[in-house]
């Protein structure tokens, strides 16, 4: 069964498994999931037959919500392969554009109060009608004007991946898409203090938000950080 | 020319006189003492400081002994634990292995512990917990305005760093601060005069002061020779 509710401009996908939980657009999805997945996998089938992985991913904001919803998904199977979830779709940061949060589970780690355990996401999102990758969290974390929330490179580090979580307000109290990242240990326990990332309108970037230095707000990318303790 | 703008909050000390007197400014010996802040905590502020500006980076169990990564960067604990090391006049041991949570529950069972953010001071160590559980310390290096500034290892690549919180809102986004920390100064060994019991007048004079307002704390002072004074 299923059903869908109007809410604003956000979109939740409830999977029984409680798994890829949210994808934000226009209207709720409850109850049972297969319906949904075989629908989203027989448009990905569509897809793929008419050769639209070959182009890049457009995109029909007036289609509606459930083409918006397909869209996301779409362009984040481009971008990360089959294995990538949508977070949330929508219109993230205002304005007309669509954004889309993807990303690929560490699945030996389960979600908790602090967040989703990814290996690698990603921002997507529109202009003129196509996709690009706003932000992408791997190893590091790149806008494309430069890293961000860090002061160099530790080549040493392997830190399995993120945990990922989505807040609706800014640390100084201005309600907006909030992406919280807090790096994973190899328990699965956290390391470190959080950076918060935040759509900064003045540049059109996603950048690092903060209240807690000096100057605080947003922080500007680092072009070329110093690599430490690299291997010889 | 320099002035007071607030009593010295003390320690009194009772073979100092000149302690007790609420005006006074390094034991009126400004060139051979050096009291920057009235209290006495400065070389803990001094070595975090130290620590802030010379790029140390973060490193998983960093500052912790015998820790492969000792030596070659800081986490939040092992910050705390070489400040602590550069005062070697304080109640606080540390050794084994530790953690953030059990830095914070040395204080509670050995030093001073508040839960109240407006009593911070220079000098004291500073918590905050997730989920319940103390998972980063700093240590507080200057309060005014408002403000609570401390100096941490706050997440891998970044380095070692001064941020503030402020005393109405003392948390760090989803990390909510839990307590201050401030270790007791060892007494002097030079010229203490003590009881026909042994024990020590200065930790009498202390326990008596602190029965009588136990929210204060009292300890001995603690001043560095040929220190240039500085005065607003």
């Amino acid at each position: 069964m299923r059903t869908m509710m109007a809410s604003g401009d956000q979109v939740e996908f409830r999977t029984e498994t409680g798994k890829s939980a949210k994808l934000e657009g226009s209207f709720f999805v409850r109850g049972r999931t297969k319906p949904a997945v075989a629908l989203l996998a027989a448009l990905l089938l569509l897809c793929i037959s008419l050769g639209c992985s070959q182009r890049p991913a457009g995109l029909s904001v007036a289609a509606g919500d459930d083409r918006m919803a397909a869209d996301c998904l779409d362009a984040a199977k481009h971008a990360l392969g089959t294995g990538a979830e949508i977070a949330k779709c929508g219109h993230l940061v205002g304005g007309l554009s669509v954004e889309a949060v993807a990303f690929i589970r560490l699945e030996r780690f389960k979600d908790n109060a602090d967040g989703l355990p990814v290996k690698r996401l990603v921002i997507l999102r529109t202009a003129d009608s196509h996709w690009y990758t706003a932000l992408d969290v791997a190893k590091e974390v790149q806008n494309p004007s430069g890293y961000i929330g860090i002061d160099y490179i530790d080549d040493s580090e392997q830190y399995p991946g993120f945990r990922a979580a989505f807040l609706d307000r800014r640390a100084d109290g201005k309600v907006g898409f909030v992406l919280q990242l807090t790096y994973l240990r190899q328990d699965g326990t956290s390391e470190g203090l959080p950076m918060w990332i935040a759509w900064n309108p003045d540049v059109g970037r996603f950048q690092e938000f903060t209240v807690n230095e000096e100057p605080g707000g947003f922080v500007q990318e680092v072009k070329n950080p110093p690599h430490i303790r690299s291997a010889k | 020319m320099g002035r007071f703008t607030s009593p010295d909050p003390g320690p009194f000390v009772l073979y100092e006189p000149q302690s007790f007197n609420l005006y006074e400014y390094a034991l009126n010996s400004p060139m051979r003492y050096g009291d920057d802040d009235g209290l006495t905590a400065q070389d803990r502020v001094n070595a975090a400081n130290a620590l802030a500006s010379q790029n140390v980076a973060y490193a998983r169990g960093g500052g912790h002994p015998g820790n492969a990564s000792e030596g070659c960067g800081l986490d939040c604990s092992g910050l705390l634990y070489k400040v602590l090391k550069a005062d070697p006049d304080n109640s606080i041991d540390i050794h084994g292995s530790f953690t953030a949570a059990s830095e914070a529950a040395l204080f509670k069972s050995k030093g001073q512990y508040s839960t109240n953010i407006d009593t911070a001071q220079p000098g004291d160590a500073i918590f905050w917990s997730e989920s319940g559980n103390v998972v980063h310390t700093g240590v507080v290096v200057d309060v005014r305005d408002g403000k609570v500034y401390f100096v941490h290892a706050p997440r891998p690549g970044r380095n070692v760093n001064r941020f503030y919180v402020k005393l109405i809102s003392p948390d760090l986004g989803n990390e909510k601060f839990v307590g201050v920390g401030r270790p007791i100064e060892a007494e002097p060994t030079r010229g203490v005069a003590t009881t026909t019991s042994g024990n020590s007048l200065v930790g009498t004079w202390q326990s008596l002061l602190r029965w009588l307002n136990p929210g204060v704390s009292y300890r001995a002072r603690h001043l560095h020779p040929n220190r240039i004074p500085s005065l607003e």
